[in-house]
């Protein structure tokens, strides 16, 4: 686990390790769920690290769990599961621009299918919403390019991987912390309260000084894969 | 100037072929480091302030003679950031000022990290201090460690406008739907109106004064 988890570190911004759920249920996917979490090696090679969960899910778009906190705790809380939910693909900045990614949704939906799940649900974290901090997801999801194919690259995998979008989730994962852990996280002071931009950041983030709290809600977008 | 937007701004283009009008009030420092200055008339009134550095430029070619000095910028070439030469080529600017006998050195300065905090009122951010008292801007900073005294801020000093087909090229992004974008270098939001097909983007400034 560990060379995997060094390899792949420099994958995500910092402050993306300390959500408030997804921290609580993290340590027991390997733990609990080990059969459905994997790497992508190349002898002693990480090409990529993938984790994801089983869930209960009726099919409806009103019955996605809330955002991708809410598909862990459900994961863990809520039995019946009939669905593969992805919650990390993480590739080494040196394996970039290799379709790895890609080759990782392949096996998530081989695991999908190994274990008779009906679908893989995936809350997507669109790569380049960070560009479009202030662009509500729910505009960001369904801009397209030119030649028809939309505008984000890892939705774009996704779809082009037989996905479809559900429906964007301004609130999936929620990480919240003092005013001093947010400039450790993101090293950048913010001296009043108030709305900020931050270094990877896909929204914004709420500076609430008086409370001594910062509160940031990634969003993301939900897709579906048939299984 | 280091971002493409940077280089297309309404007013400020207009001008600064011109500023050799002014030959006396340009510089070269040894290093390479250049120093842009104009004189002006200012009656020492904060409402008198030339709106930002496009007004500084109207004001200054209007013809009205000059009683102030203004800066306008200063570029350090790259390999020599951080040497303090920046720092000295505003001391230069106020032995120019002096040399001429003109009152005092104006300052519209850009802050450096306002880029950090594209979201931030200008108003707000040019007092922020760090925790041993010194502002928080480095730029803002080298003016203050000279003296400089903080007159007011200019949310509105070089005006950039485009068709959203420029500012996607200026700034190699997409902007897919009208409203407030976050763009790289930006000091501010740009605002992309697709019914009218224009952006507009006020690059913010802060008023300083060097006495000398």
């Amino acid at each position: 686990m560990e060379p995997a988890w060094e390899a792949t570190s420099d994958a995500m911004p910092e402050y993306n390790n300390h959500g408030d759920v997804l921290n609580r249920y993290w340590g027991r996917l390997t733990e609990e769920r080990a059969e459905f979490q994997f790497h992508l090696v190349d002898g002693d090679e990480i090409l990529a690290r993938a984790r994801c969960v089983p869930v209960r899910w009726n099919g409806r778009v009103a019955d996605l769990p809330a955002g991708i906190d809410g598909a862990i705790a459900r994961g863990f809380d809520e039995g019946g599961a009939n669905v593969l939910c992805a919650l990390l693909i993480s590739v080494p900045r040196a394996q970039r621009g290799r379709a790895r990614s890609g080759q990782a949704l392949q096996a998530m939906l081989d695991i999908a299918r190994a274990h008779d799940l009906a679908a893989l649900i995936a809350p997507v974290r669109p790569s380049w919403k960070e560009r479009y901090p202030l662009a509500p997801v729910e505009r960001y999801a369904e801009w397209r390019r030119e030649d028809g194919l939309l505008f984000d690259p890892w939705m774009r995998v996704h779809e082009r991987a037989g996905g479809k979008v559900l429906k964007p989730e301004p609130h999936s994962l929620r990480i919240t912390g003092t005013v001093a852990e947010w400039e450790e996280w993101t090293d950048l002071p913010f001296p009043e309260s108030g709305v900020y931009v931050f270094p990877g950041g896909l929204s914004t983030l709420d500076v609430d000084r008086e409370n001594d709290e910062a509160r940031y809600w990634e969003p993301n977008v939900w897709m579906e894969h048939g299984a | 100037m280091s971002y493409e937007f940077q280089r297309h701004a309404d007013t400020f283009l207009r001008y600064r072929g011109r500023l050799e009008e002014f030959p006396d009030f340009q510089f070269e420092l040894d290093g390479g480091v250049r120093g842009r200055t104009l004189p002006l008339r200012w009656d020492g009134t904060l409402e008198d302030l030339p709106r930002g550095i496009d007004g500084a430029f109207e004001r200054a070619f209007g013809g009205a003679g000059g009683n102030v000095l203004c800066a306008v910028n200063v570029t350090v070439p790259p390999e020599l950031r951080r040497s303090g030469l920046s720092r000295k080529a505003l001391e230069h600017m106020r032995d120019v000022a002096r040399d001429h006998g003109l009152d005092c050195l104006l300052a519209p300065v850009m802050p450096t990290w306002k880029e950090r905090y594209p979201l931030a009122p200008i108003e707000r951010y040019m007092h922020w201090r760090r925790d041993d008292g010194v502002l928080l801007d480095p730029w803002l900073r080298t003016h203050e460690r000279l003296g400089a005294r903080i007159l007011k801020a200019e949310p509105h000093s070089i005006w950039t406008t485009g068709t959203v087909a420029e500012w996607e090229e200026w700034t190699e992004m997409a902007f897919p739907d009208s409203g407030e974008y976050v763009i790289p270098g930006g000091q501010a939001t740009l605002a992309i109106d697709r019914e009218r097909d224009v952006g507009r983007y006020a690059e913010p400034n802060v008023w300083m004064i060097h006495d000398i």
